[in-house]
């Protein structure tokens, strides 16, 4: 069966500093994925690349048996880990803008979400604290029909309360025929909710594997692993 | 629901032609309502002198006088008096025309640089991760912005160029015909009124034309510095393209000066040098925008 993700051996470095060091794996569909590594350890940089913002310097990267490119990025919904929708928009206004730029884009199940959320098109971004920012953000980039989601950081610096929302949209987009991987420090909160993790240390993976098989091996919870893994002592990780 | 998805997609062609219509639209006061509002005070001034042409002939006046004014008040009606005294009394250069050609200078100046505003935002601000991860490749991307800055920058140059020439020329009624003077002040004087003038449309084309080269010219070394930076990734060739880059704007800003062009010209050519340098230092952030 075809993979949904099938990354070998990419590399990628910055001035000489490697991010990506022969990192390899594959994902399947229906899954939600989690991909845990320390600060620098190449999660954002994996990210764009799968997100068509970065270029590669080695290695192959096949979204649903493509090469990275213009298709791939109509079948990946990237959320940053900065607010993209900024200034004095209107939420009706971006809302309007998400519709022309994908076309994949599910204006109704937005404006419910968004409603929901007790948000009005006429209110400003501008206007909207970091967590209510996070909210729109996530809403409108999980109400496209993309077949793999990529969320980088959605947890970091948002309060309890919005960090369920998004554990809650995370799982009513979710669905068979599509993939989430998320990338977050924040291992408790969404622990329960993966079904498989990876986990990257200096710009390779260093372990993956379904949840329930590395908690039973391991006799941990995932936060317990990562912790453990990536548990840093004076100078530097325990494991390095 | 896969089929759905692979059903939806646009194609990337019909995408860059629908972001160079949201380009169009964000445009569109700077570059074509504005611009086509401030025509209004020339069709005026034309519609006056038409009027004062027919009663010239009406009242065999000598324009190259400027006497309409000497007329006998109990003659002509106070309609006529009114556009007598408007163009035979009004300074060479009435504040209507002076404001107007202020006006047509802050807008072509605020379009350039809500242009490259644009530009940097797209490319280079925090928005810029959604606009580069669109379905639709970057040479498409970018051409449909350049498309969009063309065609508001044409729309803008064109009524700038209409604007002088019926600001300074002008219709003239010789009782059977319209015919376009090179020349007429506001004191009802002509000149050259053997010459007819068009517009100045071959002077519209000559600057878009240049201004098109350059794009597409700057577009082509943008292209090939990319790749050479994608390849080597190195400070130097930043240094370089960035030095190319000013060099050419120069040139081309210098070689307009000495053919005595319109005076925004410059600013219009700044636009892909400021492009060009956005490009430039997005390659330590998103280097996957280069072409």
């Amino acid at each position: 069966m075809k993979e949904l993700v099938e990354i070998k051996d990419l590399k990628r470095s910055f001035a000489g500093k490697k991010a990506l060091d022969g990192m390899s794996f594959s994902l399947g569909t229906g899954k939600i994925v989690g991909l845990l590594g320390e600060n620098g350890a190449g999660k954002t940089t994996l990210m764009r690349v799968m997100a068509g913002l970065l270029t590669k310097d080695s290695g192959s990267v096949r979204i649903d048996g493509e090469e990275i490119g213009a298709k791939t990025n109509g079948l990946i919904s990237y959320v940053p880990d900065h607010f993209v929708f900024g200034g004095f928009r209107k939420i009706g206004t971006v809302v309007t803008y998400m519709k022309r730029i994908f076309s994949d884009f599910d204006e109704k199940k937005a404006e419910a979400l968004l409603e929901k959320l007790h948000f009005t098109k006429e209110q400003k971004m501008a206007s909207m604290s970091k967590g209510q920012k996070a909210q729109v953000q996530l809403v409108l980039f999980m109400s496209r029909k993309a077949k793999l989601f990529l969320l980088d950081e959605p947890l970091a610096a948002v309060d309890p309360a919005t960090r369920e929302f998004i554990i809650k949209t995370i799982l009513s987009t979710f669905g068979e025929d599509n993939t989430v991987l998320i990338s977050t420090h924040v291992v408790m909160d969404v622990e329960l909710i993966l079904d498989e993790v990876i986990m990257i240390k200096n710009g390779h993976v260093h372990l993956q594997g379904e949840t329930d098989e590395l908690r039973e091996k391991y006799g941990k919870t995932i936060n317990e692993i990562f912790k453990d893994e990536f548990r840093f002592v004076e100078g530097g990780s325990e494991n390095e | 629901m896969s089929d759905m998805v692979i059903n939806n997609r646009k194609n990337g062609s019909r995408l860059g032609l629908e972001r160079f219509i949201l380009d169009i639209k964000k445009y569109r006061l700077l570059g074509i309502i504005l611009p086509v509002i401030l025509l209004i005070p020339s069709v005026i001034i034309q519609v006056l002198w038409i009027r004062y042409d027919k009663i010239v002939i009406k009242y065999g006046i000598d324009t190259s006088l400027g006497n309409g004014r000497l007329l006998d008040p109990e003659k002509i009606t106070s309609g006529e008096r009114r556009i007598i005294r408007i163009l035979e009394y009004v300074l060479d250069e009435p504040p209507l025309v002076r404001g107007v050609l202020w006006a047509f200078t802050l807008v072509l100046i605020l379009l350039v640089v809500c242009q490259i505003a644009d530009m940097f935002k797209s490319f280079f601000g925090s928005n810029s991760a959604l606009v580069l991860a669109a379905p639709c490749s970057k040479p498409i991307l970018f051409v449909s912005k350049f498309l969009a800055a063309s065609v508001t920058s044409f729309i803008s140059i064109w009524c700038s160029q209409v604007q002088w020439v019926f600001i300074e020329g002008g219709l003239k009624w010789d009782g059977s015909s319209l015919n376009i003077m090179s020349f007429r002040t506001f004191r009802g004087i002509e000149s050259n009124s053997d010459l007819s003038l068009d517009l100045n449309w071959v002077s519209v084309l000559d600057i878009f034309a240049i201004f098109l080269l350059l794009w597409l010219g700057v577009f082509t070394i943008l292209a090939i510095s990319g790749k050479i930076q994608k390849a080597f990734k190195t400070p130097v060739m930043v240094a370089v393209a960035i030095v190319i880059a000013i060099a050419l704007s120069w040139a081309f800003v210098h070689s307009m000066e000495l053919q005595s062009e319109v005076n925004t010209l410059p600013l219009l050519f700044m636009i892909p040098c400021i492009l060009f340098l956005a490009d430039i230092l997005l390659i330590s952030k998103y280097d996957a925008v280069t072409v």
